[in-house]
């Protein structure tokens, strides 16, 4: 077998997906902007590295059996920390970069209050952080540098009691019914294996067709992972502009990877023609199988808010905690990860389901994985099946029932930011 | 192709995956080999070479330079041409670069 030319056209393949989930519902929180979201944790959010250890120092005082049993309708306090927000050139790639995705959390859906922890002299200070969040009424939201409070002890002791004020208040957000069209899903794959590409990211491509037609949104991301498969994508753009915003990151990734001195190369390697792959678009288009059939109604860079509703994508590296991360900033609510060599990712504060490719690694981790596609490949359940079966696992997630990353309390290390540009 | 009488006939869904109704290949959930029958929606397609696990079952004749659809889409072109039931060949290296 060979591979077929890659001929751009825009708009050529366009599916409008099956309706049959519309009208569904989860339970919810709905914050003031409008949004639903599927948690309602505080966040500590830092402008810079420099406040990273004090800030996990406050959010561990709320850690431990029964510290939050008065308020049961708080998921819990998370440390926001980062290596950067300092020593960057503000205008920079990077510094464009890291500004959205701190935004793009203090703005999350899943967050009923907040803290903004900075040192006091760092270059994304807390007052301009805060003020470019332009939070909506109704979020608590606290400020205060190291510097100004008079040390980690201080600011430590002086944050303890801030949040210990807020509590109450955040703890009176209650779930109601949303409609499905409100769930944001982020989707990834890591550690895939031969089978990903049959079992986990078709079932999952299922599922986000299902959500689509019911009028939700499903994020596919991982551009590098999609090169070779990506004219099939721009055949599914609602617009010419929608397919070209894609190529665009593409030739970005493409000038990218040459000045790091690699090459944007996604072949099959022997490896993968072993395990049966042929082609280049063979392997691609396993990947791009999450986001099933559905039109491409936006493209987005990293981390930026996603407006849209449908099938969209965000541009970011194949790397799972940095593509997460984005696809998290940008709103998602909740992740559905396919792994096949076993992932043990979570991304809170949205919730992670982890989909296992294969029944092997699912029995050897089953306490990391929330459902085996691998039946698919046992012939015990057949696509469509597991396909639904997602569907109703991410509604179920969304209302409240917990992953097993979330059982883990995983997530605030897996919190890393795309770090690209220069660096002073 | 004409079914062998000794021909073992079971559901294509049991030893394989056809990830859209309309793909030209189906892919093996475990070895196949010659002397299978297997019965889906498009028909009863004999497998004609061994197909090992997780790789491509042809399940219609292929000609030369026609083209292999998967997950609905085309993957390639075929080099040679490829039987219906027979295991859909491995490149060589380099010869699938894009």
């Amino acid at each position: 077998m060979d591979n077929t030319a890659r001929e751009h056209e825009f708009g050529t393949a366009r599916v409008t997906p099956p309706d049959t989930m519309r009208g569904r519902t989860f339970l919810g929180y709905r914050r003031p902007d409008g949004r639903v979201g599927t948690r309602n944790f505080i966040g500590v959010i830092t402008s810079v590295n420099c406040s990273a250890s004090t800030a996990r120092m406050i959010a561990d005082q709320f850690r431990g059996i029964g510290v939050l049993d008065a308020y049961p309708h708080v998921d819990g306090v998370m440390a926001i920390t980062h290596g950067s927000g300092c020593g960057l050139v503000p205008a920079s790639e990077g510094g464009q970069m890291l500004l959205p995705t701190l935004r793009g959390y203090a703005h999350h859906p899943n967050f009923g209050g907040l803290l903004v922890l900075g040192l006091g002299c760092e270059m994304i200070s807390v007052a301009s952080l805060a003020e470019g969040l332009e939070l909506p009424e109704g979020l608590h939201v606290e400020t205060l540098t190291i510097q100004d409070t008079g040390g980690i002890r201080a600011t430590v002791r002086e944050a303890v009691e801030r949040i210990q004020r807020m509590l109450p208040v955040v703890d009176l957000a209650r779930r109601t019914p949303a409609d499905v069209s409100e769930l944001v899903l982020g989707m990834n794959c890591g550690g895939s294996d031969g089978y990903s590409g049959i079992t986990a990211n078709p079932a999952l491509g299922l599922a986000s067709d299902l959500l689509v037609g019911a009028g939700g949104t499903s994020v596919l991301a991982e551009t590098p992972e999609v090169f070779g498969a990506e004219h099939l994508l721009t055949r599914r753009a609602v617009t010419p502009e929608v397919g070209r915003r894609l190529l665009d990151r593409l030739e970005w990734w493409d000038r990218y990877v040459t000045a790091g001195g690699g090459t944007l190369d996604n072949n099959p390697s022997p490896g993968n023609k072993a395990g049966g792959l042929t082609t280049i678009l063979e392997k691609s288009l396993g990947a791009v199988a999450k986001g099933g059939s559905a039109e491409l109604s936006a493209v987005y860079e990293y981390a930026e808010p996603i407006t849209e509703h449908g099938f969209v994508f965000m541009d970011t590296p194949g790397y799972d905690p940095v593509s997460v991360t984005g696809i998290v900033a940008g709103g998602a609510t909740v992740v559905c990860f396919t792994t096949g060599r076993g992932s043990v990712l979570g991304s809170k504060p949205a919730p992670t389901i982890k989909l296992a490719t294969n029944s092997e690694m699912y029995r050897r981790m089953h306490e990391d994985m929330d459902l085996n596609c691998g039946r698919i490949v046992d012939g015990t359940a057949t696509l469509e099946e597991v396909g639904r079966e997602i569907f109703e696992k991410i509604l179920a997630v969304a209302s409240g029932e917990k992953s097993v990353s979330e059982q883990l309390d995983l997530g605030q290390d897996e919190f890393q930011p795309w770090q690209v540009g220069a660096v002073t | 192709m004409t079914e062998q009488p000794t021909a073992q006939e079971l559901p294509l869904a049991e030893v394989a995956i056809l990830l859209r109704p309309d793909d030209d290949v189906a892919i093996a959930t475990r070895d196949l080999t010659p002397g299978l029958a297997l019965r889906y929606a498009g028909g009863v397609v004999a497998v004609g070479t061994t197909v090992p696990r997780a790789h491509k079952l042809a399940l219609r004749a292929i000609p030369a330079g026609g083209q292999v659809h998967k997950y609905g889409q085309s993957i390639g072109r075929a080099t040679r041409d490829i039987a219906a039931g027979e295991h859909v060949p491995q490149p060589r290296d380099g010869q699938h670069r894009a």
